[in-house]
C-alpha cells in the first residue's frame, strides 16, 4: 500500500502556496496570482494580514494558498497594484510542477526606475529579499582560501618543528 | 573465503544499501511508479526502451519515424548493448530505479575493494572509499542530473586497482589485460567516464616507466587499443547535434563554465537552485579532512598516487574559470581556458565529470588515513564510518533533499492508439517559450514511447527543441495548414501515407485562438477524438488516422519537396 501512495497522490488536488515579497518602503494595495493546470484553474488573492495560514502579518511578504489539480506544468500570471495605481502584470510564464507534494511559488520584487521588477525566488520566505547575493561568493572564496592556507601553514610548521 | 570475510562483505553491502535507499529517497517508496532523479532521467527511460528496439546496425526504427534514428552517439553504449542482450522486455521505470538504487552500491563496493587490494586498507576502514566514490561528488550530481546509467560504474575503481597492480614491480600481464578491459567498460559506460579512465591510465605511466612491466602494458594495450579505435570510429561517424544546419554555438566559454565545478558546489552548497544538476558536487568534509591529514599520518607509499589522481580530477573539473558559484559571471582564468573553443565545446562540455577521479582517489586516501588513525582505537571504527555515511547523505550530498517524487506512468490515452502504427505527438513550439519547457515536451514524448511502445516521429537522442527532426517538420506543416490554409483531405492523406495511426494533442498548451484552430483542423481531418485522458498530470486527446498502403518514406520525400 505504501508503494502506491505516491501514485495515489498524483490524482489528488494539491496545496499551492504563493509568496510575493515587496522591497522595503514599497507598500502594495493588492496582489493576485492566476494559475492554470491543464483544465483546472485557480485565482489566489494574496494578502499580508495573517489571513493565510502560512502568512506572517505585516512583513511585506504577501501570501495566499489554495488547491489545484496535479499537472506537469502550471501557467502562471502574477498581478499587483501600488496605492493609487492600476493593477499591472508583473510576471507571466510556465512553471514546471511535476513533483508530487505541495507547490510553492515565490517571487521577489525590486523597485527600479521602470517600476516593479520581478524575480523568481525559491520561496519568498522572510529574508529572501535581503541583499546577500554579493557577499556569498566572497564568503565561499575566502572560506576555501582560508582552509587551503591553514592546511599549508600547519604542514609547513610541522616540517619546521621536525627539523 | 572465510566466514568472517563473508560477514564483512555482507555488512558492507548492507550498509551501502541502506545509504543508497536514504540517498535516493523517495525512490524506494515506489520504484515502479516514480522517478526521483533529475531531468535527464526521461531520456534514460527512452534509452532503456531503445536498447530493445535498436538493430545491430545501431539504427532505431521506433523514433524519428519514418526515417528512424541512428544511435552511434548514444551516451552509454554499455546500457544499450547490455539491455539488448537481455531476453524479454525490461520495464523502463523499474530499470532506471534499479540503476539508481543498486548502481551506487556496486560502484561503492568496487571502490572499497580497490582501497583494500591496492593499498591494503583493512575492513571496515575501507568502507569510506566506497562512500566517497559511490555517493559523494559527481555521483551525487549524476543522480540529481538523471544520467543514472553512469552510477553503475564499478569499472573505474577496478581499473585503478588493476592498473596500479600491473604497474608495480610484481605486475603481471593478466592484471594488464584486466586494466585494458576495465578501461573499455569505462568508455562504454559514458564517454566522460572513459576520459577520466584515460587520464587514470596516463597517470600510471610514470609508475610503468619505473617498473618496466612491458608485458602488463602490452596486454592492456592489446585489448584497449583496437576496441577503443572501433568505439571512436562508431562514435565520430554518428550524426551530431545541429550538424549540417550551419548553426553556430553562441559562446563556448559560458557553455564550458556551466559544465564546470564551482567552489560552493564542491563544498556541497548551492544557494542558486537545488535542481541544477551539476551545480552541487560535494567532496564531503569528512573525506576532505582525512585527505588533509594524510601527509602527517601516512608514510611513503601508494596513497600519493591516489591523492594525485584526486587532485588531477579536481583541477580539471574547475573548467575554464575558477568561480565561487554558478550564478557569478567571471572569475580567475583556469586550466581549460585555452580550450574554450567551439570545436572543443561541440565534443566536451562537462569538465566537472572529471571528478570521478577525485571521488575515487580521495576516497581511497581517506580510507587509508582513517585506518592509520583508528589502528590504535578500533572501537572508533563504527561511529566514525557511520558519521561519514550520515555526512555523505544528509549534510554534504543532501541528495534526498534535492530529489522529488515524479510520477512516471504514461497517460492512459496512449493505450487507445493503434498498436502497430506510429504516433504523432502534436504540441506547440512558441517563440519566447523557455527552452527547458520545450525540452520537457520532447523528453516526455520519448519517455511515454518507452511505455506505449509505438513508433514516434520525435528524434530522442539529440533532444534539442526545434531540431530538424520528422516531428518538428510534420507538426510545422500541420500547424501551418490549421491556421492559414485548412485542408482536411490533404492532412488526412499525409498522416495516413506517413504511416501514423494516431495524433495525440495537448490542448491546454496552445494559446486559446491557436487551440481552437488546431482542434477544429484535427476534427475536420480525422473526426472526433477516440480517447481522452486526464491522468499523469496531462490532458490528452487522441485522433485516429485511417490506414494507408503508401510507403511512408515516399510520403516523407513528398513532404520534404513540398516544404
Amino acid at each position: 500500500m505504501l508503494l502506491l501512495l505516491p501514485l495515489a497522490l498524483a490524482n489528488e488536488p494539491r496545496l499551492v502556496v504563493a509568496h510575493l515579497a515587496f522591497p522595503e518602503g514599497v507598500q502594495a494595495s493588492s496582489a493576485r496570482v492566476e494559475l492554470q493546470a491543464n483544465e483546472d484553474s485557480l485565482e489566489l488573492i494574496l494578502s499580508d494580514d495573517g489571513r493565510s495560514p502560512s502568512d506572517a502579518p505585516s512583513d511585506n511578504i504577501w501570501t495566499a494558498q489554495g488547491e489545484l489539480d496535479y499537472a506537469r506544468w502550471t501557467a502562471i500570471s502574477l498581478y499587483a497594484a501600488l496605492p493609487g495605481e492600476a493593477e499591472q502584470l508583473l510576471y507571466q510564464g510556465y512553471e514546471s510542477s511535476d513533483e508530487l507534494g505541495p507547490l510553492r511559488f515565490g517571487w521577489t520584487s525590486v523597485q527600479d526606475p521602470d517600476g516593479l521588477q520581478i524575480r523568481r525566488s525559491v520561496a519568498g520566505w522572510p529574508g529572501a529579499s535581503a541583499p546577500v547575493d554579493n557577499q556569498r561568493p566572497l564568503l565561499v572564496s575566502f572560506g576555501w582560501g582560508l582552509i587551503a592556507l591553514a592546511w599549508v601553514g600547519v604542514l609547513a610548521a610541522l616540517r619546521l618543528l621536525k627539523r | 573465503m572465510s566466514a568472517a570475510s563473508w560477514r564483512e562483505h555482507a555488512l558492507t553491502v548492507g550498509l551501502y544499501l541502506l545509504v543508497s535507499v536514504a540517498w535516493s529517497w523517495p525512490l524506494a517508496s515506489a520504484p515502479l511508479g516514480i522517478l526521483a532523479s533529475g531531468f535527464d532521467t526521461w531520456g534514460t527511460l527512452w534509452s532503456v526502451h531503445a536498447s530493445e528496439t535498436v538493430g545491430w546496425d545501431l539504427l532505431n526504427h521506433d523514433s524519428g519515424w519514418p526515417l528512424g534514428q541512428e544511435l552511434r552517439r548514444s551516451d552509454s553504449m554499455l546500457l544499450l548493448l547490455t539491455l539488448k542482450l537481455l531476453p524479454g522486455r525490461v520495464d523502463p521505470v523499474g530499470a532506471v530505479s534499479l540503476m539508481c538504487l543498486l548502481g551506487p552500491v556496486v560502484s561503492a563496493l568496487a571502490a572499497e575493494r580497490c582501497a583494500h587490494r591496492a593499498l591494503g586498507v583493512a575492513w571496515p576502514w575501507s568502507i569510506v572509499a566506497g562512500l566517497s566514490f559511490g555517493f559523494l561528488g559527481i555521483s551525487s550530481a549524476t543522480f540529481a542530473g538523471g544520467q543514472v546509467y553512469a552510477l553503475v560504474n564499478p569499472w573505474l575503481p577496478l581499473l585503478a586497482w588493476s592498473w596500479y597492480a600491473a604497474t608495480e614491480r610484481t605486475g603481471t600481464w593478466k592484471q594488464g589485460a584486466l586494466a585494458g578491459l576495465m578501461w573499455l567498460l569505462c568508455l562504454l559506460t559514458t564517454v566522460y567516464v572513459g576520459l577520466a579512465a584515460t587520464l587514470l591510465v596516463l597517470a600510471g605511466l610514470p609508475r610503468l616507466w619505473r617498473s618496466k612491466k612491458l608485458a602488463a602494458a602490452g596486454s592492456a594495450a592489446a585489448i584497449a587499443l583496437p576496441t577503443g579505435l572501433i568505439y571512436v570510429l562508431v562514435f565520430t561517424t554518428g550524426a551530431m547535434r545541429g550538424e549540417g544546419s550551419g548553426a553556430q554555438l553562441l559562446d563556448p566559454l559560458p557553455i564550458l563554465e556551466m559544465g564546470s565545478a564551482t567552489l560552493s558546489g564542491l563544498a556541497g552548497w548551492s544557494p542558486s537552485s537545488a535542481g541544477v544538476f551539476e551545480d552541487v558536487v560535494p567532496l564531503g568534509w569528512t573525506v576532505l579532512a582525512l585527505v588533509g591529514l594524510a601527509p602527517w599520518v601516512l608514510r611513503r607509499g601508494g596513497w600519493r598516487w591516489f591523492a594525485a589522481l584526486g587532485i588531477l580530477g579536481l583541477v580539471l573539473a574547475l573548467g575554464p574559470t575558477l568561480r565561487p558559484e554558478g550564478t557569478v559571471r567571471g572569475g580567475l582564468p583556469w586550466i581549460w581556458r585555452p580550450l574554450a573553443l567551439e570545436s572543443v565545446v561541440r565534443w566536451f562540455r562537462f569538465p566537472v565529470r572529471m571528478l570521478w577521479l577525485t571521488g575515487l582517489g580521495f576516497g581511497v586516501v581517506a580510507a587509508k588515513t582513517l585506518e592509520a588513525l583508528g589502528r590504535d582505537r578500533p572501537r572508533l571504527a563504527l561511529p566514525l564510518i557511520l558519521a561519514c555515511a550520515m555526512e555523505s547523505v544528509l549534510l554534504s550530498g543532501r541528495a534526498p533533499f534535492r530529489s522529488f517524487a515524479i510520477p512516471a506512468q504514461a497517460p492512459s490515452a496512449y493505450a487507445a492508439t493503434p498498436p502497430d502504427r506510429a504516433v504523432l505527438d502534436l504540441f506547440p513550439v512558441e517563440a519566447g517559450q523557455p527552452v527547458d519547457f520545450a525540452l520537457y515536451h520532447v523528453d516526455l514524448t520519448c519517455a511515454w514511447a518507452a511505455q506505449h511502445g509505438r513508433p514516434i516521429a520525435q528524434v530522442c537522442l539529440e533532444t534539442s527543441p526545434g531540431h530538424d527532426d520528422p516531428r518538428s517538420r510534420i507538426s510545422a506543416w500541420m500547424h501551418d495548414r490549421f491556421v492559414r490554409d485548412p485542408d482536411p483531405e490533404a492532412t488526412r492523406r499525409l498522416l495516413s501515407d506517413l504511416g501514423f495511426g494516431a495524433v495525440v494533442v495537448r490542448p491546454e498548451h496552445y494559446l486559446p485562438n491557436d487551440r481552437r484552430a488546431v482542434l477544429t483542423g484535427l476534427e475536420q481531418a480525422f473526426g472526433p477524438p477516440i480517447a481522452e485522458s486526464r491522468d499523469s498530470g496531462e490532458h490528452l486527446l487522441v485522433f485516429e488516422v485511417p490506414e494507408s498502403s503508401e510507403d511512408p518514406l515516399v510520403a516523407w520525400r513528398a513532404l520534404l519537396s513540398e516544404t
